[in-house]
């Protein structure tokens, strides 16, 4: 053996080097968070603009800015209730909970009162309710819920009618809420449990 | 030359008479330490999944559980990944009590538990991401829609690339820094996954405690690599040894000694090896370890270099005044493991030279019996020396020369053959060096002798 070592430096980098551009090109090729920077995530004055990319079963869902509230974000007590002709209750909710809210809103007419935002986990959760002279739930939903991130978007697609039906059920905050959205499940009620108290206190 | 002026600068110095390296000091300090801060941190981590209803989460339901299982082997896998950062960083008390290749396995047992520990939080993950949204959906999240996950996808495509290329069966074919600079991007795929693990692990966001402790696990870890590993590189490569002289031992075996550098500042104990990186054309980029042939002094480190294979071959051949960046000593195969008892070496090819550098610590206590394996007379090196400081020493050297086929025994590190040429063998603790073949049959032949497990000592070669 009389020759230098026949190895090469480059020969030995070769595969690091092909891995690691292989694995750059890949995390470009991957990386599209769906992540709130394209959402209203912080804000949320105006409702809610929610994005399913990739997902053509709701394209987009804009609520119109909620009636009485003038600061949601900040709001720490439910704002000044103001009274929703029952006619318009229907055409407010999302079209995630059309016939529940259609057919008690027949029965039941209440002020449309605003909860405060509840900062969580993974985004602020604010429910609107209406509730009756008499306390009793007419109808209640989700103005704003965690949708930084496209997981908690499909979750909270989920778990929204079933907090809903849940709510109008028991008729109060006392729920099980949903496993797999815990810190919604908690939020929503934090939420709804605000408004309930302004109302009986 | 600038290495003659280096040895003359050396020669001036008041305190210059040749000594003997300083030994390592062995303290409770680091090994203890390093691990009651991992408990310590591991503890914390686990306290808080436990808070966050981790143990409860697990026998509620799919998702719940799913979630939980995900956080807990994520959290398990960080720790076994960052334990064997930390080793990666041969943190020296621990080195010089269990040995460079105990570090290396376990470092390898971490490794791989890591991998495992990776892939069941990713089913875990893929489980209960999809059952929310659904399995195509949860694959495109987890793939790169959702932050941060493209950057820990990949880390764990790394993580596993990494693993499979360490299996030794596939390690084995692969020339040893093509492994090397694969292996180097576990680095990688540890910091780009480290993002995901901020923002979607519930429990550092929600808990401030866990959060830092988490961050500082990674500080710490980090800086012991950066200190242990690439410090002690860079601090060999600013003082590097040089070849002060070569001396045939036989047709295809050097010995070097290397002199200059730091040697004053030195920590080594006869037995060890030394990492050794040539400063030559072509050689530059390969490092090689070297037992040290001679108990290691002030003057200088002598390796034994026999050519096995290109490298070794050039590297006998350097010429005075090549410099080499020397990193170690390393190992445990030190006079510390005899303790003052009889011993007995089994050796084997150039096994021989750290046993050489023993014999020049040790006393009559020790009497010595040097049993030397090699296939033919002209392997036999240092062969002389041996007989002469065994013998000082109230012992013996036994060669025993020939193709395993040609001797007048079968397996002549049998129990019995052992027991008939060794008779106080139980008495005696046993270090073995040499070939991995070597060391298992001398290691089966010293069991079925009777010997102790404990009285029986190598390193096992982790490459």
């Amino acid at each position: 053996m009389s020759k230098r070592p026949s190895a090469s430096l480059g020969r030995r980098l070769l595969p690091a080097l092909a891995m690691t551009t292989a694995a750059s090109g890949l995390v470009a090729l991957l990386d599209q968070p769906s992540s709130g920077s394209a959402t209203n995530a912080s804000g949320g004055t105006t409702g809610r603009a929610v994005a399913l990319p990739g997902q053509g079963v709701t394209p987009a869902t804009t609520l119109p800015p909620s009636v009485s509230s003038t600061l949601p974000a900040v709001a720490a007590q439910p704002t000044t209730p103001a009274v929703v002709p029952p006619a318009q209750v229907p055409a407010q909710q999302p079209p995630i909970t059309p016939a529940t809210a259609a057919a008690a809103g027949a029965a039941c007419v209440g002020k449309t009162i605003d909860g405060p935002v509840v900062a969580t986990r993974w985004g602020p959760v604010q429910v609107e309710a209406v509730v009756s002279t008499s306390g009793r739930i007419c109808n209640v939903d989700a103005i704003q819920s965690p949708n930084s991130h496209g997981r908690s978007v499909r979750i909270n697609d989920e778990a929204l009618p079933i907090l809903h039906t849940e709510v109008m059920t028991a008729q109060s905050a006392n729920i099980n809420g949903v496993s797999g959205a815990t810190v919604t499940s908690r939020g929503y009620q934090r939420s709804l449990q605000s408004i309930l108290d302004n109302v009986g206190g | 030359m600038p290495a003659d002026v280096r040895d003359r600068a050396q020669a001036r110095r008041p305190e210059s008479g040749v000594q003997p390296l300083q030994r390592h000091r062995y303290t409770v300090f680091s090994d203890n330490h390093l691990l009651s801060f991992f408990c310590a941190a591991f503890g914390v981590v686990l306290t808080v999944w436990i808070r966050h209803h981790g143990i409860d989460h697990l026998t509620e339901g799919a998702i719940p559980s799913a979630t939980s299982v995900t956080q807990l082997t994520g959290i398990a896998a960080s720790f076994a990944g960052l334990a064997g950062l930390a080793l990666a960083g041969r943190p020296l008390a621990v080195e010089h009590r269990y040995g460079l290749d105990r570090v290396f396995i376990w470092h390898r047992i971490l490794g791989e538990t890591m991998a495992v520990l990776v892939g069941v939080h990713v089913v875990a993950g893929v489980f209960a991401w999809g059952l929310g949204s659904g399995y195509g959906a949860a694959i495109l999240d987890l793939t790169g829609r959702d932050s941060y996950m493209a950057l820990a996808f990949v880390g764990s495509l790394i993580i596993g690339a990494v693993t499979i290329t360490s299996l030794r069966s596939i390690r084995r074919q692969m020339a040893y820094e093509t492994w090397y600079f694969v292996h180097l991007l576990a680095y990688a795929g540890f910091v780009i996954s480290f993002g995901h693990e901020i923002v979607w692990g519930e429990l550092f966001a929600d808990d401030a405690l866990s959060r830092w402790m988490w961050v500082a696990l990674h500080v710490g870890v980090g800086i012991m690599l950066i200190r242990g590993r690439w410090g002690r590189f860079v601090a060999g490569a600013l003082h590097p040894l040089h070849i002060a002289e070569t001396r045939k031992l036989n047709a295809n075996t050097t010995e070097l000694r290397l002199s200059g550098g730091r040697l004053h500042k030195m920590v080594g104990d006869a037995g060890q090896f030394v990492i050794v990186r040539p400063l030559a054309k072509g050689l530059w980029w390969q490092a090689h370890p070297f037992s040290l042939a001679s108990a290691p002094t002030t003057a200088g480190l002598k390796i034994a270099v026999k050519s096995l294979g290109d490298a070794s071959t050039a590297i006998g051949r350097l010429p005075r005044g090549t410099r080499m960046i020397v990193e170690g000593p390393f190992g445990a195969f030190t006079p510390r493991a005899i303790d003052g008892r009889k011993v007995l070496f089994i050796v084997g090819g150039i096994g021989v030279a750290p046993v050489k550098a023993m014999l020049e610590r040790l006393d009559s206590r020790h009497q010595p019996i040097v049993l030397y394996r090699a296939s033919r007379h002209d392997d036999l090196v240092y062969a002389k020396e041996l007989e002469r400081m065994a013998r000082d020493l109230g012992g013996e050297l036994l060669t025993l020369v020939g193709h395993t086929a040609t001797l007048a025994v079968k397996d002549p590190l049998s129990g019995k053959v052992l027991t008939k040429a060794i008779p106080d063998l139980k008495d005696r603790v046993a270090l073995l060096c040499g070939p991995e073949r070597l060391l298992w049959a001398g290691r089966a032949g010293l069991r079925e002798a009777g010997v102790a497990a404990d009285d029986i000592h190598f390193e096992q070669p982790w490459w």
